[in-house]
């Protein structure tokens, strides 16, 4: 049963989730790329979060650290890409492999935050800190891709000859894309890590592929940048509680929350086949 | 050509030095080979509490045999196929007289090696998951496993009031699915109602947390090493709900969580270390000495948390 407290959760967790599909949205849809540094900027965000708490830094500037390490990643990664002839998947493998010997070695395996840095401790409730998080990073994007320099990210992914025929850079918009997107993923760790209290080296795992989820079930929505495309990220967190809450056998969770995107997308199928 | 040949000169000089500096370098950073005796270390993955287990380990034999055992220390970072490699290179060592595994899934890489060499691990939850490819394999060790009825009668004596216990945990763990058994059987000898919760990653513990809290009267936590990252998150939810929390995957008393019953790790690596010499020193051909598969919990209550939850505790 959703209780009003699992609701808050789900609301807080699906802020966070938003923020990861977000970062999934530019990869794919933007700069058409798989990009799995995704999953290691969302590491790399928690590292610089904790070490900049060590540091009794202010929230902002811990999420600034996050954000900033996490776009660094993203257009390292795109530069193993670009400069080294890597393939993409590889160059995303390499820097979210580098990202845990890095995260071992600053903060180690496991690690807490200070009790002054929580986000429950700040001047605001939990989920408004996230939902005003969540919405300017949301307002930035958008108006960020409205602008000439969106068009020529938009355009970059698409198709980069066009691009450079203009006289302009596509790596450059590239990276600005795939630096945005990690910068997304790295804040959504940093922001993990300062609501759950703790870091975690293998933490990240499974990261990815909720924002992929989500964005697929925001899918159903729109399918282009507005507001009911981030709604995806709070449904699969429901979804997530409405299936441990029914009480089987937690070894078919995965199985059921597969079964339940499936059943969406051809319920999408097919009422886009009869209109 | 007068103009070139100082340059040359130079250049070749700069190289010589450069690579003169290099090699005080690397013989400065790589020292002479150690020729003493070692115990090689597996470590299946960086955590604290294996961490502290490791050291109580390496502390036990330094007391013993001093700086005259070596210890060649390796961490599989979760990695199977590393943790495999790691124990194949230990095996082919001549170095290294004894293995000492951390965790399962190292274990479980060394006794894949079939090696003769002794083989010792600490924190393995249950050790009838372990199969050793070589009949006459010489293996000892302690696992970390509590008696998990103990842990769920003390529990309940503490809150006696519950009737519905949620247990947070990963299917994917066998060690944790195999505890679970053990206390849901205990739980239904009470008669209390079971709801058990899966967590495949870190990333689902806060929903989970906050859903348990809400739906059972007290938490029940197994040893698990996904759970034991999301402790604190735990102590979160049942400070808020006022729920009793109880853990036992280490033994840190930490407001919102009513009471810890856990083995002290730092204990179990030097009952391990003592096993490791005990292999070491008996004559070839001994059987080894007895795998230590269960433990007597600590009992340590948080006693702010238990006034806040209406229980007047001291210990």
């Amino acid at each position: 049963m959703l209780t009003v407290a699992l609701l808050h959760e789900i609301a807080i967790q699906g802020c966070i989730g938003g923020l990861m599909l977000l970062a999934v949205f530019l990869c794919s849809e933007i700069a058409h790329k798989d990009d799995l540094t995704i999953e290691g900027s969302f590491s790399l965000g928690g590292v610089a979060a904790i070490l900049a708490c060590t540091y009794h830094a202010p929230l902002l500037l811990v999420l600034l650290a996050a954000t900033s390490a996490g776009a660094c990643l993203g257009v390292l990664s795109h530069m193993l890409h670009t400069h080294l002839g890597l393939n993409s998947i590889m160059s995303g493998l390499c820097s979210t492999a580098s990202v845990f010997s890095i995260g071992l070695v600053c903060v180690g395996s496991y690690a807490t935050v200070p009790a002054s840095a929580l986000l429950a401790n700040g001047p605001l409730p939990v989920l408004l800190q996230l939902g005003c998080i969540l919405g300017a990073t949301f307002l930035f994007v958008s108006w960020l891709l409205s602008t000439e320099v969106g068009l020529c990210m938009k355009a970059s992914g698409e198709n980069g000859l066009m691009v450079r025929s203009l006289g302009k850079s596509p790596f450059v918009f590239q990276s600005i894309t795939l630096g945005l997107a990690n910068g997304s993923a790295g804040l959504a760790g940093a922001l993990f890590v300062l609501n759950t209290s703790f870091f975690s080296i293998t933490g990240n795992i499974g990261m990815l592929v909720a924002g992929i989820s989500s964005l697929m079930i925001g899918g159903l929505f729109t399918r282009h940048l507005r507001l009911p495309l981030l709604l995806g990220a709070f449904v699969y967190q429901g979804l997530f509680a409405c299936i441990i809450s029914l009480g089987i056998n937690p070894a078919w969770n995965n199985l059921l929350k597969a079964l339940f995107i499936i059943i969406l997308f051809s319920i999408r199928t097919h009422t886009r086949s009869a209109q | 050509m007068h103009n070139t040949l100082p340059k040359k000169h130079l250049v070749l000089s700069l190289l010589a030095l450069s690579g003169a500096a290099g090699l005080v370098g690397l013989a400065l950073f790589f020292p002479a080979p150690d020729k003493r005796p070692a115990i090689g270390i597996i470590q299946t993955l960086s955590h604290p509490i294996l961490d502290i287990a490791r050291e109580g380990f390496v502390d036990a034999i330094r007391k013993r045999y001093g700086n005259t055992i070596a210890f060649v220390y390796h961490n599989a970072q979760g990695d199977v196929n590393q943790a495999q490699t790691i124990a194949t290179s230990m095996t082919h060592d001549d170095r290294i007289a004894l293995i000492f595994c951390i965790a399962t899934r190292a274990t479980q890489a060394a006794l894949k090696t079939g090696t003769e060499k002794p083989i010792v691990f600490t924190a393995v939850t249950d050790s009838s998951i372990l199969q050793p490819k070589n009949e006459h394999a010489r293996l000892a060790g302690c696992c970390d496993m509590i008696d998990a009825a103990d842990y769920v009668h003390t529990c309940l004596d503490l809150f006696p009031g519950v009737r519905t216990c949620a247990i947070p945990y990963n299917p994917a763990d066998q060690g944790s699915a195999c505890m679970v058994s053990t206390m849901e059987k205990a739980l239904k000898q009470r008669g209390c109602r079971i709801k058990r919760f899966g967590v495949c990653s870190e990333a689902e513990l806060p929903l989970t947390f906050a859903a348990a809290c809400q739906e059972a009267d007290a938490v029940l936590c197994p040893i698990d090493s996904t759970i034991g990252v999301g402790i604190e998150v735990l102590a979160q939810h049942a400070l808020t709900t006022h729920t009793p929390a109880f853990i036992c995957t280490d033994n840190l008393p930490r407001l919102g969580i009513a009471a810890t019953f856990s083995v002290n790790y730092y204990d179990l690596g030097a009952r391990s270390a003592a096993q490791a010499i005990t292999l070491l020193t008996q004559p070839a051909g001994s059987p080894p000495p007895p795998i230590i598969t269960s433990n007597p919990g600590i009992l340590g209550v948080h006693t702010q948390t238990m006034k806040a939850l209406g229980v007047e505790a001291s210990c």
